[in-house]
């Protein structure tokens, strides 16, 4: 109902002059909160009306024939519920033009599958886990370690507050202690020894641009600038300020400049990320 | 006795009309009978010839025949002579489907407007506001809303909505701000000249003489809806210093 005819108008005029719909600045994000939850590694992010949750998870696997020496790690992706991009697509009603709806969650699936599989590339491709720490005998036993990534509300930018809820989570997370002597290995529940925490490499930071028309360019866009955009652009850049992953799958052709203004911002604002991570860890 | 705020009911609960003030006392003394008529507004229904509520709220009376109940939801289900506000979704042979956020799409006939005749009739296109009223409203069919006064022919305001920009607000809200109890529009209004129109489906229609001003008073409407009334006033003393 607000993806009408008028608001795309007034959000491209708007932007044009230098103004955003929910009146922040061309670089700023939404407002961040991360809660953490009671139990180790359960974080709810919220970045302006997008909330997402993320649970890490450790059980006690084979390793994989090919990797004998490295825990596993998995990334799951919900969008199922109140923040399935599909509902908020739909055009109600049967007689409403049934090509209408299916297009639209067509579109909608389509991007679900994009954004989890950047959510994955970006985790495992930045290394964020030390997989060879989750191993406990070469070939027997390692870790599985699984991170759980729920989409509860859709306020656009579902890949930059996934991202932080994942690492959030990561970050948070305590696993049991193993002991190894000589051949014996004793894994001590969290009952018996204090968890240790994983040994996370680098935090990464997501930020996600969308572009309109004359290379215009939002950080962080909301649900409306998504929904009217001509195309995003995702940048991953790690702790270090290194940048780890681009993507910028269909919309536009954007010039290589400006590809490179985003790389400039982007760096600037993962700082700020990363120490906002980190100091809801603390 | 209990004054009309303070009477708070909850779904299912019975409403005497003796414990609300100015509504069946007056009438009850200048007509003296028992058959004075009371208009049940939202919230409210009859039966068994008695006044039961379905929503959780205060109940609220114009101190003359209409008592309601002031509740909030999200999900708007469609009532005859309601204002609301929709987006063309679809063009079909008689008129339009309009996606009004009730559960189907309303029919909005293409004579249902300001001197509509059959060889001159509005062309709106998909993705089009307008501002509505609903005629007809039950659960089997859809519902059906139109864009003039049926008895003068004359708009009366309703019709197509060019340029501005559409919120989404809570309907408890939207039924606040459209009965003009809501301080914040005549705060804005103090400084801001600005077009508005309220939907009691749940969406507002702003339209100020520049993006900046639109966006400053879709944005403060927005956040006015959990502020007082003097957190309001300090809101947009602070936003109209941005101008």
């Amino acid at each position: 109902m607000e993806l009408n005819a008028n608001n795309q108008k007034f959000v491209n005029e708007s932007l044009k002059k230098g103004f955003r719909v929910d009146g922040r600045g061309i670089y700023d994000l939404r407002n961040l909160k991360i809660d953490l939850g009671n139990q180790y590694g359960s974080v709810e992010v919220q970045l302006g009306e997008t909330r997402v949750h993320a649970k890490t998870s450790i059980e006690l696997a084979r390793p994989l024939p090919d990797r004998p020496s490295e825990g596993i790690f998995i990334i799951s992706v919900d969008f199922s519920g109140p923040g399935s991009l599909q509902q908020g697509e739909k055009v109600s009603g049967p007689a409403s033009g049934v090509a209408a709806g299916s297009d639209a969650e067509g579109r909608a699936a389509a991007q679900e599958v994009a954004i989890s599989r950047l959510l994955e590339k970006i985790l495992k491709s930045t290394r964020v886990v030390d997989v060879e720490s989750l191993c406990i005998s070469v070939g027997e036993q390692v870790w599985r370690l699984r991170v759980d990534v729920h989409f509860l509300d859709y306020g656009g930018n579902y890949l930059d507050a996934g991202i932080i809820a994942a690492v959030s989570s990561l970050s948070h997370f305590r696993r049991p202690e193993v002991l190894k002597v000589g051949e014996t290995t004793t894994i001590y529940s969290v009952e018996e020894r204090a968890p240790v925490p994983l040994s996370i490499n680098n935090i990464p930071a997501c930020l996600t641009f969308a572009y309109f028309e004359n290379e215009l360019l939002v950080l962080d866009p909301s649900y409306l600038e998504e929904k009217f955009m001509s195309g995003s652009i995702s940048i991953a850049i790690n702790s270090n300020s290194e940048l780890c992953c681009i993507s910028k799958a269909g919309g536009i052709a954007i010039e290589p400049d400006t590809v490179n203004l985003c790389i400039v911002v982007a760096i600037e604002k993962a700082k700020f990320l990363i120490d906002a991570i980190r100091s809801a860890l603390k | 006795m209990t004054s009309k705020q303070d009477l708070f009911v909850v779904p299912g609960m019975e409403i005497d009309l003796g414990l609300i003030t100015g509504i069946k006392d007056e009438n009850s003394q200048t007509e003296n009978s028992e058959e004075s008529a009371v208009i049940l507004g939202p919230g409210l229904f009859e039966k068994n010839s008695k006044i039961l509520s379905f929503a959780a709220g205060n109940i609220a009376t114009n101190f003359k025949d209409t008592i309601w109940v002031n509740y909030n939801k999200k999900r708007y289900i469609p009532e005859v002579s309601e204002s609301i506000i929709g987006t063309v979704v679809a063009r079909t042979a008689e008129g339009y489907k309009v996606d009004i956020g009730s559960a189907q799409p309303a029919n909005l006939n293409g004579l249902s407007f300001e001197n509509a005749t059959k060889r001159n009739r509005p062309n709106l296109s998909v993705g089009t506001i307008v501002y509505a009223k609903v005629v007809l409203s039950n659960k089997y069919i859809e519902p059906e809303i139109e864009c003039f006064n049926r008895n003068t022919g004359k708009a009366d305001g309703y019709g197509e909505l060019e340029d501005g920009f559409v919120i989404k607000a809570s309907l408890g809200y939207c039924f606040k701000l459209f009965k003009g109890t809501a301080l914040i529009l005549e705060l804005l209004g103090n400084h801001i000249a600005y077009e508005l129109a309220v939907g009691l489906n749940g969406f507002v229609w702003v339209k100020a003489g520049s993006p900046e001003t639109t966006i400053l008073v879709a944005n403060a409407i927005k956040n006015a809806e959990h502020l007082s009334e003097s957190d309001c006033a300090l809101m947009v003393k602070q936003l109209v210093s941005f101008l």
